[in-house]
């Protein structure tokens, strides 16, 4: 009897010590664009993986390089054998938190979040600081949005000098994920 | 003398030209039309890839036409993402078929990694077969 109800308790304590609300998505959208006076280039990834941590202010994305769809085929080849190596390096993440008093139960909009982190692309790790807005929906669902720059060769992407005014050295990058609440 | 050399400089030229155009001008791969490379029944699969009998150098760029029961559904604006028996992830194009928890169907599309958040075998580009 005894054994029983500790068994009770300390499953009681276990059960309110994991009580923290994780939010999943799988359809993340990420863009990423190329800018120069020559060409402007985008592509689109529909399926990036995400978790929020309500209650630790922790986000992190995960995004297969392979499901970044171009406009040209020739393109999308190109970016995963010659640019980012996705055979080798087939996922950029990225995990950061963030310190805002937000109240994730009632409909609002924080502009201006700062998340810090780090960034893992291309076999490199560094940190990274990006500016977000987060949204509580009327549906109690949360949205996240941010839009930041990615230094190639910070990432050890080289540009062949033959496409230099092609490609900016920088790429602006947009995500945006909705996670919906049961 | 001159002017056939002339003539076959020109013309190795101009295939030189046409064939860049082709190949910038490449079409995107199209699923439904091709072959599978593979197919699979999902926990087959997702078994022989945690026993690694079955690595992602084996799957890369691979056509693959998989069956398994729908365990997740999670519907954006642009896609709609279902997970087959906990443990493959297909991106679908939006279809009109409205798909539920439990409906075993199969798909076909392109294995695009092994996403490490939810340990899932990533598919994209999927087509529902049935």
């Amino acid at each position: 009897m005894k054994k029983t109800t500790l068994f009770l308790i300390s499953f009681l304590a276990i059960n309110i010590g994991i009580a923290q609300e994780k939010l999943t998505t799988r359809t993340g959208k990420v863009i990423f664009q190329s800018e120069t006076a020559i060409e402007t280039f985008s592509a689109e990834n529909n399926q990036a993986a995400s978790i929020l941590l309500v209650d630790k202010k922790v986000i992190a994305f995960n995004v297969l390089l392979k499901s970044f769809k171009f406009e040209k085929a020739l393109m999308e080849d190109h970016f995963n054998e010659k640019y980012v190596n996705s055979d080798k390096y087939p996922a950029a993440k990225f995990k950061g938190s963030f310190t805002n008093e937000i109240n994730f139960k009632t409909p609002n909009t924080y502009k201006g979040v700062i998340i810090r982190g780090n960034m893992n692309f291309h076999g490199v790790t560094k940190p990274l600081t990006v500016i977000a807005d987060i949204k509580i929906n009327d549906d109690n669902s949360i949205s996240f949005l941010s839009t930041f720059k990615l230094n190639l060769e910070e990432y050890n992407i080289e540009i062949p000098s033959l496409v230099k005014d092609k490609i900016s050295p920088d790429v602006a990058v947009s995500i945006e994920t909705n996670y919906k609440r049961s | 003398m001159k002017n056939k050399i002339l003539i076959i400089v020109a013309s190795l030229l101009l295939a030189v030209l046409l064939y860049g155009t082709y190949l910038y001008n490449k079409p995107h791969k199209n699923i439904l039309d091709s072959d599978s490379d593979i197919s699979y029944v999902a926990n087959t699969l997702i078994n022989k890839f945690n026993a690694n009998k079955i690595t992602s150098n084996d799957l890369l760029d691979k056509v693959i036409e998989i069956s398994g029961n729908v365990t997740l559904v999670e519907e954006s604006e642009k896609s709609i993402i279902v997970v087959l028996n906990n443990g493959v992830k297909c991106e679908l194009k939006n279809t009109t078929k409205t798909m539920k928890i439990g409906d075993h169907i199969t798909i076909k599309g392109v294995y695009s990694g092994f996403d490490e958040m939810f340990n899932e075998i990533s598919l994209t580009r999927c087509h529902l077969i049935k």
